[in-house]
């Protein structure tokens, strides 16, 4: 049985190795491509990489199958990528949360473990009160903040998880004290707000849009570079004389090692998608802000979203519990 | 919002198509939802991508049938092999499966099919009328709120533990344990995960529950080393007799009451509501003493409450845009895919395809009374296959089941640890549902508990300073005494009322 | 049935001080009240488990010298068994299926585990082996129907199907 097992064991692990080497390439794509998405059906990633992913199947003539490894808060997907084959044909979704995980997981997923190829959306980070509360503008929340330290309640979508970076950064450059309240993501941490059991939060965009709409939030400001074209009146945090620009993105990447060519096929189909009338207005409908970078510019994007994670923890001293 | 345009959304009847894909929606989940390992979530999920090319209102008519379809198939395989298809169907095999052994697995499904559509048709009425008036209340419950209903959820496992009191707490205990692996949700800090990456959102507790109910229960048939009896079957009663009905409604009612206003309260779910409908009949029912040996007023208490869930659950999902349940989440990934977000913006401005959705739901019923009473027979037949070839095609169906919850291997390991634990705990005469339910609560309950107190700055007078926490806990307190008070007000009254209730009863 | 009472028993309480001594290793946070440490949840559920299993033993204990409740049936212990052999058989063809999985491809290990298992649950199967294989395979074509063409799981690639 033992020797049968062994010899079972040796088989599978030469096979992958036969496979690849009686390949001869051809123009890339040529087959089916992977995409693996660390979160849910249905999840933030999950509803803007399928339509772009059917785009690139007309684009590219190959199919491109999304597959969701969820786990970990996208921990176990994530380095999934980073073990897949580097042949082009498996990449993946990444986003700020992939950067974060080693502040918080004692396993963790490093974005310096894989290629980038493009950046798709942004999601600009917002400050948004109960429509009810008495604050009408952002100084007006700050001062209250000031004269009463700690007292006002943040919701955020988890410790270490991104609406908290967002709102320690925001406290942070606001200089004003905060009581911290964690949900178990966005949509819990919208719901404290529209209850009226927190104070504010700083949960981004698409999940506050729409109350904000229907008139039962209020947005104080939006901690983007530029105004949204959604909500005009609302003012950026620059602005207001705070120069930082808060929220997610939400991108492409490969396994280490993959094609540089390959990675520019897919990069520049990416960009090509990113154009068309019909995927902007859906991404703009969905709540998110459609901004392509390609893979150099990307690769800047991301290394700001670490800096600012270097600046919290180190400088600001903001724990992520650890072992 | 206008009744034409609500009137408007009618016109979909109409439309053949759609009344083909909430059948074929409805037949799909009851499949699904019925075989182990396969979950309503997982189904819906799956299925979202075949309906993307689809036009938006015969795309939910598909998924809504799915979802009404998947959460009351779960109930079959409850019912005929004690392997609950999705958690909220865990209360039922309590009773489900006793009759089943009595040869009455036809009757059971039957009342389980008329008890789930009036749970589900309930709850559509409830949607049309009252879905934003509910959906505030529900805004008011904070996190000692949720303390409170899931304190509910928790003292009923005292309740329905069969047998020994302290075995079932212990293994309640057990599954609250289970509940805290994974990062702490509060500070983030990895508890008993042993280096394991799949083990940081926790143990998955389908897995579980597939291995301590399935794996377990053919162990031990296994170990009986019995395999030519069968239980022979009496299909005569599948279509429940209005007598019985008639003598269910107070509790059918009952607890679709129960199941639409916890299914309304995000994150609570069909498995609280399924577990507080039948606690609440061991407490107060006519004939709860002889709950969990296999009546069906058992079956019809839970099923009639994880139907009503559905349409509960989708009340703060389209007045909202917050998900109810893991199932609704999925469901409303799917309508942003489709372009429609669901919230208050859609439900005031889509309101023809608002009113389609409730179409949708209604039709889901109709189709599920009708396929669940016509295929009760078939299902109940099943069971008569000779156990030889019954038990490897479960376990094999348990095996892959729980490999593809999240594609990975490790939830296999999990299953067959859970498999072989749970068997040894039968050994020792424990009932595996605590564990379960402790397991499925506990996060629930430890991060709303840390939550509250970091609301309200440490102060624990905020559980009963807050009405509706207070008014949870008393219920919590009367459930764990109830008994003992029903004892006091029975003996006042024996004296003199007794001998009528003896010749007024049955 | 009080010897495996009394087993349980010890087994809860070991588990409980094992969790308590992990528990207290973890965090302590600062500020706030203890509750909002990782640790206090899992420390209050070891005590929980603790007292419960010590209460077990304690009723087990004071019935052990009154007459056993179910007496001498002399059971075999029951790995002796033919059903206990059987149970052995599962467990090991449970733990071998997910190597068989990735090594053969999933259709080819759950034909395999459905073989094996009918051929040994079912008594004189010498008889019966055209129904077992035909069982087997049908079993394996709705499982393939299911869960790869229906659901598109992407199971590891083996050898096989």
């Amino acid at each position: 049985m033992k020797k049968g097992l062994l010899v079972l064991m040796i088989l599978a692990l030469v096979m992958p190795v036969f496979a690849n080497g009686v390949q001869e390439e051809g123009a890339y794509p040529e087959r089916d491509v992977t995409v693996i998405i660390p979160w849910s059906v249905g999840g933030m990633t999950d509803v803007l990489t399928r339509p772009i992913a059917s785009w690139l199947e007309k684009d590219l003539g190959v199919n491109f199958i999304v597959e969701n490894k969820t786990g970990g808060s996208g921990v176990v997907g994530s380095m999934l990528v980073e073990n897949s084959v580097n042949d082009g044909y498996t990449i993946g979704t990444t986003s700020m949360s992939t950067v974060s995980a080693k502040y918080v997981s004692p396993v963790y997923p490093d974005i310096h473990n894989v290629e980038l190829i493009s950046q798709v959306i942004t999601i600009p980070a917002a400050v948004t009160v109960n429509a009810d509360s008495p604050w009408q503008t952002l100084e007006e929340l700050i001062a209250f903040a000031k004269a009463n330290p700690g007292s006002l309640k943040n919701a955020n979508s988890g410790i270490g998880a991104s609406a908290f970076i967002y709102a320690a950064s925001f406290g942070a450059i606001t200089g004003i004290e905060m009581n911290h309240i964690p949900y178990a993501g966005y949509a819990e941490g919208v719901t404290a707000l529209l209850g009226g059991h927190v104070d504010l939060t700083n949960i981004p965009l698409p999940d506050v849009a729409q109350h904000v709409q229907s008139g039962t939030l209020r947005m104080l400001a939006v901690a983007s570079a530029e105004r949204h074209p959604d909500f005009p009146d609302v003012p950026t945090l620059k602005e207001k004389g705070y120069d930082i620009v808060l929220g997610n993105y939400s991108g492409f990447v490969a396994p280490k090692g993959t094609d540089a060519e390959k990675i520019k096929i897919l990069d520049d189909a990416i960009g090509r998608c990113l154009q068309d009338p019909a995927i902007r207005s859906f991404l703009l409908k969905a709540g998110y802000q459609p901004l392509y970078s390609n893979r150099v510019e990307f690769a800047a994007v991301v290394a700001d979203a670490e800096a600012q994670l270097e600046y919290l923890v180190n400088e600001l001293g903001i724990e992520f519990v650890d072992d | 919002m206008s009744f034409d345009l609500y009137l408007e959304g009618l016109s979909y009847f109409a439309n053949p198509i759609m009344f083909i894909a909430s059948f074929l929606g409805v037949l799909v989940g009851i499949v699904f939802g019925a075989l182990p390992g396969l979950t309503a979530t997982m189904t819906i999920a799956v299925f979202i991508p075949f309906t993307f090319g689809l036009d938006p209102v015969i795309s939910f008519a598909f998924l809504l049938g799915l979802y009404t379809g998947a959460v009351y198939g779960g109930s079959i395989s409850a019912i005929l092999i004690n392997i609950p298809g999705t958690p909220s169907a865990i209360a039922t095999s309590l009773d489900g499966y006793p009759l089943c052994q009595k040869g009455r697995a036809g009757e059971a499904i039957g009342i389980s099919t008329v008890s789930s559509a009036f749970g589900g048709f309930f709850s559509v009425l409830v949607l049309c009328v009252a879905a934003p008036l509910i959906a505030n209340v529900a805004l008011k419950f904070s996190a000692e709120e949720y303390v409170g209903i899931t304190l509910i959820g928790l003292s009923i496992i005292a309740v329905i533990s069969p047998g020994s009191i302290v075995k079932g707490l212990i293994g309640g205990i057990l599954g609250l344990v289970l509940g805290t692996v994974g990062l702490d949700p509060i500070t983030g800090f990895p508890r008993m995960i042993f280096g394991r990456a799949e083990l940081l959102d926790g143990i998955d507790s389908i897995p579980v529950m597939i291995g301590v109910y399935g794996l377990a229960e053919m162990f031990s048939q296994i170990s009986k080393n019995d395999f030519k009896t069968v239980v022979s079957q009496k299909l005569s009663k599948v279509i429940p007799s209005g007598k019985d009905i008639k003598r269910l409604m107070p509790t059918i009612f009952r607890s679709s009451v129960i199941g639409t206003l916890i299914g309304a309260i995000p994150a609570a779910g069909g498995s609280i509501a399924s577990l507080v409908a039948y606690g609440q009949e061991k407490r107060f029912g006519k004939r709860r003493h002889l709950l969990g040996t296999g009546i069906i007023d058992g079956v019809a208490a839970p099923e009639a409450a994880n139907n009503a869930s559905t349409g509960g659950a989708l009340i703060p999902m389209m007045t909202l845009g917050i998900p109810g349940d893991p199932m609704t989440a999925v469901l409303m990934g799917g309508l942003i895919i489709q372009g429609l977000r669901p919230g208050p913006i859609l439900f005031q401005q889509q309101m023809p395809f608002v009113s389609s959705i409730f179409i949708s739901l209604l039709l889901s019923v109709v189709f599920m009374l009708v396929i669940g009473l016509a295929g009760a027979r078939i299902f109940s037949r099943l069971i008569t296959i000779r156990k030889n070839y019954l038990i490897p095609a479960i376990l094999v169906f348990c095996l892959v089941g729980s490999y593809a919850i999240n594609n990975s291997l490790f939830d296999v390991g999990v299953l067959i640890i859970a498999g072989i634990v749970g068997f040894l705990l039968k050994q020792v005469n424990f009932s595996v549902a605590p564990i379960i339910l402790g397991m499925i609560l506990g996060p629930l309950f430890e991060t709303n508990l840390r939550r509250s107190l970091m609301l309200s700055g440490g102060d624990w007078s905020t559980f009963v300073t807050r009405p509706f926490s207070l008014a949870f806990l008393i219920i919590v307190v009367l459930v764990l005494v109830g008994p003992l008070l029903l004892q006091l007000v029975r003996k006042q009254k024996t004296a003199c009322e007794d001998e009528e209730d003896e010749n007024g009863g049955v | 049935m009080k010897k495996k009472d009394l087993a349980a028993g010890i087994v809860f309480l070991f588990f409980a001080i094992i969790l308590y001594a992990n528990a207290s290793t973890y965090p302590v946070k600062e500020g706030g009240s203890v509750v909002l440490s990782p640790g206090f949840y899992p420390k209050i559920l070891a005590i929980l488990m603790g007292g419960l299993s010590v209460l077990s033993l304690f009723t087990t204990l004071k019935k052990w010298n009154t007459e056993e409740d179910c007496p001498a049936k002399e059971k075999r212990p029951l790995f002796k068994t033919r059903g206990g052999k059987l149970f052995l058989l599962t467990i090991l063809l449970l733990i071998l299926y997910p190597f068989t999985l990735k090594f053969l491809g999933f259709a080819t290990a759950a034909f395999l585990f459905i073989f094996v298992l009918i051929t040994a649950l079912t008594e004189n199967f010498k008889s019966h082996i055209i129904a077992t294989t035909s069982i087997s395979i049908l079993i394996t074509a709705v499982m393939y129907l299911v869960f790869k063409i229906v659901l598109q799981i992407p199971f590891p690639r083996g050898l096989l199907i």
